[in-house]
């Protein structure tokens, strides 16, 4: 079980790189983290939803509504320009973190 | 049996409650709900379990709704939301209304004295807005009113060039001057009015033998219809008064004098009262053409009339040319008589054309003014702006004012400003008893705006009600309000629209601010504190309940202070020594006196057999009156150094009759005929006697009252009128209201040696028992020597009172004012009183078990209010002096504002204050220890 507070920290990336493969709908999104995360990730789907909306609000994401084929609409989110520059810098930030973590715990060779 | 649909649309119910989410959101949350049980059923599990499974993974509602509240402000102004909301409170606010009713009903006390204060404080302001939406509507419906001005003018002495009077009337001939001199004058109206209140016109049609009295009836241009927007139902509204002897007539008084008959082409004949010198009526009757309906004249004008007639028919009146002067006098240049309206040109520049007035003024009067001791400055005043700028003498008919409105309206905010506070302290008060409700609605889910809502609809609730009386109040005291203000009260139609607004306004005004802090204050409770039970009753607020007393009780206060003040300077002026005596004088006014000046020594004669009447004098004018008056010189000085000096005529008798007093030289004598007027040869001039006040004396520097004596003055000293001779001094006498300063005055004989019997008033002196009995007799007297005339009396004392009808009504509204405003935040007081009272029960039932006394539990209980009192005193005082000295300094005699007044109105606050307080502590304070303790 991953903490609360790393959830929290981490989702932002989580969905920004996701819909960097492409644009996909709420439910896929979810069922994508929760099978990457092989369960780890614990949260509640409703949750999930509040943060694409604050994803779009600042402007990272964008969506639309689309028909799919068996008539239901779902609405469709993908990566704004600015949503690509916000995940540039997400990346260099995480595996920076990841490299400190990495080199103290001996799984790296320290650099410095 | 489980059915799915069932299931998701009651859970989209749940969603749609709360304002977080959108049609949107939910739209989405479905989709997704749908996608997983879809998936779930294809592996294998049934649709209540996959729907159970999928509600699951959603998540608990509340946590749900906080991470979309995150985003919330986004969301805030969609159309949608709000419409959701509406939908959702309507069916909240059965529940709500059902509570808000029981709440009413649980506390009767407090929704009484809510109610009643809201009630009392709203119709205050209801009046008050009416009042304030008739006054400032008035001349807007003139087409040019950005272009339409009024030429007025200042007017001052040139002793005292610092006291500048406003009139609105100018020289006749200015305006048709201005309009040749000026290009930016389009176009230019006057009027002029001759006929007064006192003597009215008799009209009557040609073809009717049916008199009417008149007096609204002006001369006017022919431009003044279509300068002021008045349009015509008959006539050309261009040239309706461009011949003479015409007449235009609104529709009112076409029907008056012609029924239904075409009035267009008939003969009114005018007749205009006029009396020769010996007061006899002479047989004037000019015949007028109607050429012109008029639609009746708007209600909101600064002036109103029933007639107009050409203007040119003043040429005979004033002996000359009234558009360029031509044969007319010199004084008409200067002398006000007329009202001038202008019609600048688009686009001219005030400011610019205002600059002109100055050398205007001195190419056309120059010197005139000055060498007489007097001086004029000319303003333009919109026509938008006249009605409004009280204080102005010489209007047409009498304005409103501004500064009366405003303060009408301020007094009228604080009584529900008071209203509202009760409203505050109750509920923070009573806050323990809402408490449970908070949390019980808490924990079901309800949310804080949720709760905000419902308190502010509860308040929204209490004052509609209020409204509702409140309205039916405004109803019953809008005549007397309009009686006070001297205006009647009329119902427009035409203000209905603003009526409803205004209602609309005043009732959720109210429920909203006196709400808004009892429900921020009540939604705030932490439901798990609440439930537990330790919550500390009534602790919450307390420091704000204290201030809003204090701001109750210092309005209070300030208008016990304001009242206190008009009352006294009311008293002060009603009782001041005037200098004559005004006891016991019965006068006949003018319509009375002036047919009497035929036979008035037989009238005096018969009058003076009956025991019971002392003296009989007459006079030209009377001290109330202030009477006329002229500039005088001293004989051998520059006009410039004259003093301008109130005439009065009289009888010989006058000054004793008058209760003067002479302190140096003598009254006038039979035995001189020479005081009456005689021709100085050598001087070319007429010579008469005067006696003069003290004022005079120290104004034209003659040192003492003897030294006075034998000192020349000249009236109009470059006109050289006559001069006269002062031969005796008298004290001081106040020739005018209290409003105004002492000014120089003397006594000419009336009766001279020419014989001229040109009195305007009889003074009777009746003896102070019976006084009823007198006047039959005079009555009986006057109407068997004049029997075509009326009898019009009045009392000398009443004459001289009513210049202070204003303050009157003042005092007495202040009286009314102050007398609710302490009422409403005494009912508040009583409340709260009771409400402590009651939260230290047990308390009290401990002291007293313990031996305290009644007396000390009194002290106990009131001895915060009174410190609260004195607080709010502390504030009112300061504010009520700076306030009353600035209404004390219209008054030249004036009471000086001393502790007495602060001191009576802290007193009379205090006073009633603790009454209130005192009930609630006495019962508090005698009841059996017992029934406290046993309690629980």
């Amino acid at each position: 079980m991953i903490a609360r507070v790393l959830i929290a920290a981490s989702v932002k990336p989580i969905m920004l790189s996701i819909l960097e493969s492409g644009e996909s709908y709420g439910y896929q999104i979810v069922q994508r983290i929760h099978d990457l995360s092989k369960g780890k990730v614990q949260w509640s789907d409703g949750t999930l939803y509040p943060v694409l909306h604050r994803l779009e609000a600042e402007g990272l994401i964008s969506s639309r509504w689309l028909q799919s084929e068996a008539g239901r609409r779902r609405k469709y989110y993908r990566l704004t320009p600015k949503g690509r520059k916000a995940l540039e810098r997400e990346k260099e930030q995480w595996l920076d973190v990841h490299s400190i973590l990495a080199q103290l715990w001996g799984l790296e060779p320290s650099t410095g | 049996m489980f059915n799915l649909e069932k299931a998701i649309a009651s859970w989209k119910r749940t969603l749609q409650h709360h304002p977080a989410f959108r049609r949107e959101d939910r739209e989405e949350l479905e989709a997704h709900v749908r996608d997983y049980i879809d998936r779930l059923v294809a592996e294998g599990l049934t649709e209540e379990e996959a729907w159970h499974q999928a509600m699951q993974r959603m998540g608990d509602y509340g946590s749900v709704e906080r991470e979309y509240r995150k985003v919330f402000w986004v969301k805030l102004f969609n159309p949608l939301t709000f419409l959701d909301n509406l939908i959702w409170h309507g069916i909240m606010f059965k529940n709500y209304l059902k509570v808000a009713v029981r709440s009413l009903r649980k506390h009767k006390g407090a929704a009484f004295i809510n109610i009643t204060g809201l009630a009392i404080g709203m119709a205050c302001c209801l009046v008050v807005l009416l009042f304030m939406h008739e006054e400032s509507n008035y001349d807007t419906y003139h087409t040019n009113d950005d272009r339409l001005y009024r030429l007025s003018l200042q007017v001052w002495g040139l002793s005292n060039p610092d006291d500048r009077g406003e009139v609105a009337t100018t020289s006749i001939l200015w305006g048709p001057t201005m309009k040749t001199d000026f290009p930016e004058v389009e176009e230019v109206a006057r009027f002029v009015g001759l006929i007064s209140e006192r003597n009215p016109w008799q009209l009557r049609a040609a073809s009717s033998d049916r008199v009417f009295e008149e007096v609204n009836l002006l001369y006017a241009e022919p431009t003044a219809p279509q300068l002021f927007n008045w349009p015509l139902v008959q006539g050309d509204a261009a040239t309706a008064l461009a011949e003479p002897r015409s007449i235009v007539l609104t529709e009112e008084m076409a029907q008056k004098y012609f029924g239904d008959a075409d009035p267009m082409g008939q003969t009114i004949v005018l007749d205009p009262r006029q009396r020769d010198s010996n007061g006899q009526i002479r047989d004037i009757q000019v015949d007028y053409t109607v050429t012109g309906v008029l639609k009746n004249i708007p209600r909101q004008s600064h002036f109103t009339f029933d007639f107009l007639v050409s203007f040119v028919d003043l040429n005979g009146i004033y002996g000359g040319d009234v558009l360029t002067g031509a044969g007319m006098d010199t004084w008409y240049w200067r002398g006000r008589i007329a009202h001038t309206y202008l019609l600048m040109r688009e686009g001219a520049d005030i400011a610019a054309f205002e600059a002109k007035f100055p050398a205007f003024l001195e190419q056309y009067v120059g010197d005139e003014t000055r060498s007489r001791g007097y001086d004029y400055a000319l303003f333009l005043q919109n026509i938008g702006d006249i009605y409004l700028d009280g204080n102005m003498g010489g209007q047409i008919d009498p304005v409103g004012d501004a500064r009366m409105m405003y303060m009408f309206a301020i007094v009228a905010l604080f009584v529900l400003l008071i209203a509202c506070v009760n409203f505050m302290n109750f509920a923070t008060a009573r806050s323990a008893t809402r408490a449970r409700e908070v949390g019980m609605r808490k924990v079901v889910g309800a949310h804080r705006n949720q709760l905000i809502y419902q308190f502010l609809g509860e308040s929204v609730f209490t004052s509609v009600i209020a409204l509702v009386v409140a309205i039916g109040l405004a109803w019953l005291t809008l005549p007397i309000f309009y009686g006070y203000v001297g205006k009647d009260f009329v119902f427009d139609p035409a203000t209905s629209g603003f009526l409803v607004l205004m209602l609309v306004v005043v009732g959720l005004f109210v429920g909203i601010f006196s709400g808004s802090y009892p429900a921020f204050f009540l939604s705030k409770f932490k439901p798990a504190l609440v439930l537990k039970g330790s919550f500390a009753k009534g602790s919450k607020g307390r420091m704000l309940r204290k201030g809003l007393v204090v701001f109750q009780f210092a309005i209070s206060t300030f208008l016990i202070i304001a009242t206190l003040t008009v009352y006294n300077q009311l008293n002060y002026m009603r009782t001041y020594d005037l200098g004559f005596d005004q006891e016991r004088a019965i006068v006949l006014t003018p319509n009375t006196a002036r047919p009497l000046r035929v036979e008035y020594a037989a009238f005096r004669d018969e009058l003076l057999r009956h025991p019971n009447i002392e003296a009989v004098t007459n006079s030209t004018g009377l001290p109330s009156m202030g009477g006329g008056g002229d500039v005088y010189a001293e004989r051998g000085t520059p006009a410039e150094d004259g003093h301008s000096f109130g005439e009065y005529f009289g009888d010989y008798n006058f000054f004793e009759v008058m209760g003067l007093e002479l302190i140096a030289g003598r009254t006038f004598d039979e035995s001189r005929p020479s005081d009456g007027g005689f021709e100085n040869e050598d001087l070319g001039i007429t010579e008469f006697a005067v006696i003069v006040n003290e004022e005079t004396v120290r104004r034209f520097g003659w040192g003492s009252p003897e030294n006075a004596l034998g000192k020349q003055i000249i009236r109009d000293p470059r006109s050289q009128d006559w001069m006269a001779t002062v031969v005796g001094v008298m004290e001081d006498f106040h020739v005018e209201s209290l409003h105004e300063p002492l000014s120089p005055g003397g006594i000419f004989l009336l009766n001279g040696t020419n014989g001229r019997m040109a009195f305007n008033y009889i003074t009777i002196k009746v003896a102070p028992t019976d006084v009823a009995g007198s006047l039959d007799v005079i009555r009986e007297t006057t109407q068997r020597i004049i029997p075509d005339a009326e009898f019009a009396y009045t009392f000398l004392d009443e004459n001289f009172k009513e210049q202070y009808e204003e303050e009157e009504r003042l005092s007495e509204v202040f009286t009314y004012i102050s007398f609710l405003a302490i009422f409403i935040a005494c009912l508040g007081l009583f409340g709260l009183a009771a409400f402590t009272a009651e939260q230290r029960t047990k308390e009290i039932g401990v002291r007293k078990v313990l031996g305290a006394t009644v007396g000390g539990i009194i002290m106990l209980l009131s001895k915060d209010f009174v410190k609260l009192l004195v607080v709010s005193f502390l504030v009112a005082i300061p504010v009520g002096y700076f306030v009353a000295d600035l209404w004390l300094q219209e008054f030249a005699y004036r009471i000086s504002l001393g502790v007495g007044i602060f001191l009576f109105a802290s007193l009379i606050a205090l006073g009633i204050a603790l009454l209130t307080v005192s009930y609630q502590a006495i019962r508090a304070a005698i009841a059996n220890p017992v029934d406290a303790l046993r309690y629980e």
